[in-house]
């Protein structure tokens, strides 16, 4: 199999699917190739799903341009596409006058990149703010534009939009060679994947950690990745949700963050040590700083009730700590969003808009077509739902009416829809980055079984094919006994 | 019938969900919950057992082995015929059923201090439902601890399972969940799983354990895992998951006399499938948002000696109270929390002339007590006390304490925190403590040297 | 006489919730085998005794699983041994038992499999399967 595209975008990661989403309304033939078998399986899953506001890139880098226009663009974006995204303002905390310098030279940085409203605040204000932040606080940079979204969310709605505008997705395809013609003539590039070769007249890296290989692949720029691992806990939801609390950012990171999330629970990201390349592993020297750093920040906070700990890497390319968002200067028509790290999520809508500036710019031609749709409605959330939509859904299907996973609240119909939106879930975990069953504090020990039972149905497979996450991570072995 | 708020947003729909009236409503219909309605059904009461699955019985469905009803039935059941007994009891009433109903909500939009009548509101298939009844009985059991809540470290691949789910798989589902298998944990659950996976043609490497004893029953330890030479590592615990996709190994690591790992001690143990037994926690999401206190001890709710909770007329029993290790003793408890809230509904005063008597005293574990329950004692009787012990003694006694007085002290004898103890209170103690003028009585286990 | 050894084992009785912890003299052959049970102390009942002695000479358990069903609203059927058969024979049960299939509806205590490889024990249903 061999299609032809205007543009192939490689990696379906946040900021893939973000590019697919903003390229979608122009007359461009695109294909979204990914690695995995499914949206934002990569560096946007090892996420603690913050908003930041853009105060800490230093000003002239191109985070600093993108991360505060990102967190601007966030409020339209979770309006057309129809996810959570809560705008609940941050606090940078300080416990001494060292910090209060610190947060001083945020607070300029921040002038500079256009954050708005920051302000420095005094314990009262900070108690006011978030009554649960640490009482030895005595000083905190106030900064109202700082949110939360949940990252996978945010990716599959884009790449959902993208899809519903035409995009394909192609899964389970890492991209094995790039083979690049002489003359820039329709078919520039030729992406050889195991699901097949795609050719397109333009190409943009966006495969997150594997960005490096890509841009080598295609002859183009040699980056040297650093796998910037970083582990994050999740803890059980809370009456109240916490607003995001940071200390003084570190030269490398921005510190262990408290922070809520858009179902109420709470997060605390994320350690930064480097490790050897793919390295997804938690380590226990990491939780441990995770909790004891969070309750510097939160001292009430139980740390007792993890529901999740997990751990990927930042695309860090070595030697800088910025983003690089461009056209090759090697391969023309190649355009490049790699290094991707922190904070690529709240960058991630515009990073898409400068991508297509620079492919603008760099001439290729941007027709609007007349038929795009920007809005995606919001899948129905049963747990969310009032209750007059809960009796209608339930009406409409008795299936609405069948819990499948407890903690979360999601029934049987819910995961059906996670398996039939397009693109559909075709893993367990994909199911629960869609809908949340299998998410809580239970970690799917109560609706596992049954979830694999309705994958098998919906994908018409034996249970034994039926995956927990990418290739390989099969769940049972098949049947036990008898000729069933 | 409830009453319904008229500024909810929801009011026009709420009127539409339909009301049904009861005396009792039991949340669970597992052994706790089908305990507690035969108890209240039997003291007049008109009952209704919601259950989340389509059968009755709960987690015993898929406990198939042997060991329940030995005090009960003083005979060896397994545990669908231990929950066959009460099915076919529960039927040959007129006790109403809610099957395959979820419930979202105890009194949720309920004014606080309306506390008359409780309002549960549920989901099923067809539709939402509300039932209404002066006492409501907590019986939705416990959950398992999770991988992330022991915080094991390393990769996240497919293959680590609660050793229940893995029961769920094997038992219910006919599915085989692998076919290496390492087990974390010395709980029962743990131990059965062991001996289940043999005979089914699992090969079990050895059942792991942090603490220097087994946390199962003896019988378990003996029936399980001694019968099929399976080993037990004691002191050793699980501290990285290895492989990407599906476990390829874990590494064990032994532990020092604070529970941490010793550096230069892990070994690889290669396996597809991990197996956590981990411990159960009480599942109190609805409690906590129906607004009843909990103790953190037990993870289960502060009760009275009638298991009443902190909100009138909401009684809890079972598991969802504290982890039991046997059924019948979950039994035994829920009959008296059903007879408890059938008498709350039908007599109402009954319980709040007893605590006019003026008897409020709190009960505080100490000495080696994990816990002690009731965590309240409002009436001068009989009181049973039940409590667990935090390590293994060979010799210890249970004291009696209200302030400095010792009120009673107990023959010394070895406890085990794998067996949940039982003590009689007797009223002459209570009333010695409220002559003493105490708030608090103190139940303390304290290990004695042997002479 | 000389080639006997007597040794000293301890392990719970199981068959109450006691579990009683036994301290048996056993008296071994040259070959290991058990020639008698010497002494029991520890059981706070008879029935510590003789499970002591049955322990010794032929382990008895009660052997719990399940078979597939057709024609039911689940999967699987448990079963078990209506009383204990000596554990020994167990591997060679479960061979035995895992290809079988029963069919709905079925009653609790329903003979699966009359006299289990001829302990004289059946092979029964733990619930009911409609």
């Amino acid at each position: 199999m061999s299609e032809t595209f205007d543009i192939a975008i490689v990696g379906a990661g946040i900021t893939g699917c973000a590019i697919a989403r903003q390229l979608a309304r122009y007359d461009l033939s695109i294909c979204v190739v990914e690695a995995a078998n499914d949206i934002a399986f990569g560096a946007s899953k090892a996420n603690g799903g913050l908003v930041h506001a853009g105060y800490d890139p230093a000003p002239g880098t191109v985070k600093a341009q993108v991360n505060a226009r990102g967190c601007e663009l966030y409020g339209t974006w979770a309006q057309e596409l129809g996810f959570l995204f809560c705008r609940t303002g941050s606090m940078v905390l300080g416990f001494n006058d060292e910090d209060r310098a610190h947060l001083e030279q945020l607070r300029s940085n921040g002038h500079v990149n256009g954050v708005p409203e920051l302000s420095i605040v005094g314990p009262d204000r900070i108690h006011e703010l978030e009554p649960r932040a640490s009482a030895d606080a005595t000083c905190a940079l106030w900064c109202p534009s700082t949110g939360f979204v949940d990252p996978f969310e945010v990716a599959i709605a884009a790449l959902e939009n993208a899809v519903a505008n035409g995009v394909t997705f192609m899964r389970s395809a890492p991209v094995e060679a790039i083979e690049v013609a002489g003359s820039v003539d329709d078919a520039r590039f030729t992406l050889a994947t195991p699901a097949g070769n795609v050719r397109c007249r333009y190409l943009i890296n966006a495969a997150g950690n594997g960005a490096a290989d890509i841009s080598h692949m295609a002859g183009a720029e040699e980056f040297q990745m650093v796998w910037r691992q970083g582990n994050i806990v999740v803890l059980d939801k809370e009456p109240r949700t916490l607003m995001p609390l940071y200390p003084v950012p570190t030269p490398v990171s921005k510190g262990v963050i408290v922070t809520g999330t858009v179902h109420g629970n709470t997060v605390i990201t994320a350690t930064a040590a480097v490790r050897e390349p793919g390295d997804t592993q938690t380590y226990a020297s990491d939780v441990n700083a995770l909790l004891t750093g969070a309750r510097k920040l939160v001292p009430d906070l139980d740390t007792r009730r993890v529901v999740r700990a997990f751990a990927g890497g930042r695309p860090v390319i070595q030697g800088t700590n910025d983003f690089f968002i461009g056209q090759s200067a090697v391969v023309p028509r190649l355009f490049q969003a790699a290094g991707i790290q922190s904070p690529g999520v709240a960058s991630a809508p515009a990073i898409a808009e400068r991508m297509e500036l620079v492919m603008r710019e760099a001439g290729v031609e941007l027709h609007e077509r007349t038929d795009w749709n920007p809005i995606r409605r919001e899948p129905d959330d049963f747990d969310r739902a009032p209750l007059a939509r809960k009796e209608e859904l339930i009406e409409s299907d008795p299936a609405w009416g069948q819990i499948v996973c407890r903690c979360e609240t999601v029934p049987e119909a819910e995961i059906v829809a996670a398996i039939r939106r397009r693109p559909g879930a075709v893993s367990v975990e994909g199911v629960k980055r869609r809908c949340r069953a299998g998410m809580g504090r239970c970690q799917s020990g109560f609706c596992q079984s049954r979830v694999v039972a309705i994958l098998a149905r919906e994908l018409d497979c034996d249970p034994s094919e039926v995956l927990l996450e990418d290739a390989g991570s099969w769940l049972v072995e098949g049947p036990l006994k008898g000729v069933r | 019938m409830a009453k319904f708020k008229s500024s909810a947003i929801d009011c026009g729909v709420v009127e539409a969900v339909q009301t049904q009236a009861f005396d009792v409503v039991v949340i669970g219909g597992g052994p706790a919950g089908m305990a507690a309605a035969l108890a209240a059904h039997k003291a007049g009461a008109r009952v209704a057992i919601v259950e989340r699955e389509q059968h009755l019985g709960g987690i015993l469905r898929q406990c198939i082995h042997p060991g329940f009803g030995l005090s009960h039935f003083k005979q060896e059941l397994t545990g669908p015929e231990y929950a066959q007994r009460f099915i076919d009891q529960v039927h040959a009433t007129d006790i109403a059923l809610f099957l395959n109903s979820m419930v979202l909500g105890i009194d949720s939009g309920e004014p606080a201090e309306d506390t008359e009548v409780h309002t549960v509101t549920l989901m099923n298939p067809a539709g939402m439902l509300q039932l209404t009844g002066r006492a409501v009985v907590l019986a939705m059991g416990c959950r398992e601890r999770t991988r992330s809540e022991i915080k094991i470290p390393g990769s996240r691949p497919a293959g680590v399972f609660t050793a229940g789910l893995a029961q769920r798989y094997i038992n219910i589902e006919n599915l085989k969940p692998g076919s290496r298998a390492v087990i974390l944990g010395s709980g029962d659950i743990g131990l059965i799983m062991a001996r289940r996976c043999t005979l089914e043609g699992i090969s079990v490497e050895g059942v792991y354990e942090l603490m220097p004893y087994a946390n199962g029953l003896r019988r378990n330890v003996k029936n399980c895992l001694d019968d099929f030479g399976i080993p037990l590592h004691l002191s050793t615990t699980v501290t990285r998951v290895i492989g990407h996709d599906r476990v390829e190994a874990v590494e064990v690591s032994q532990v020092d006399e604070h529970l941490a790992p010793i550096p230069g001690t892990e070994r690889i143990v290669p396996c597809d499938t991990l197996l956590l037994s981990v411990g159960l926690i009480p599942e109190n999401e609805l409690s906590v948002a129906a607004g009843v206190e909990l103790d953190p001890r037990t993870r289960g709710a502060v009760v009275d000696q009638s298991l009443q909770t902190g909100v009138p007329g909401i009684f809890a029993c079972g598991n969802v109270l504290h982890v039991h290790d046997l059924a019948d003793n979950v039994t035994t408890e829920s009959e008296r929390a059903g007879a408890a809230a059938a008498a709350w509904a039908l007599g109402g005063d009954a319980g709040a002339s007893a605590a006019g008597t003026s008897c409020e005293l709190t009960v505080s574990p100490a000495g080696i007590a994990g816990y002690a329950l009731p965590g309240r004692i409002t009436a001068v009787a009989l009181t049973k006390l039940n409590f667990r012990v935090s390590r293994p003694v060979d010799a210890a006694r249970v004291r009696i304490l209200a302030g400095d007085e010792e009120l009673f002290a107990g023959k010394v004898r070895a406890f085990k925190p794998s067996v949940m103890e039982s003590f009689p209170l007797p009223a002459k103690v209570i009333k010695q403590a409220l002559d003493l003028g105490a708030s608090e009585i103190v139940l303390s286990v304290d290990p004695v040297e042997e002479a | 006489m000389s080639d006997t050894v007597i040794e000293t084992l301890q392990f719970n009785c199981t068959t109450c919730p006691s579990e009683c912890l036994l301290t048996v003299e056993v008296e071994r052959d040259a070959n290991g085998a058990v020639v008698e049970a010497r002494s029991v102390t520890g059981n706070n009942c008879p029935r510590g005794d003789k499970f002591a002695h049955q322990e010794l000479t032929c382990p008895m358990r009660v052997l719990t699983t399940t078979v597939t069903v057709s024609g039911g609203d689940v999967a699987l059927l448990p079963v078990r041994t209506a009383e204990a058969i000596p554990l020994a024979l167990h591997a060679q049960a479960m061979d035995l038992i895992r290809g079988l299939v029963v069919e709905a509806p079925i009653r609790m205590s329903d003979v699966v499999l009359p006299n289990l490889l001829n302990t004289g024990i059946d092979l029964i249903a733990s619930m009911d399967v409609e």
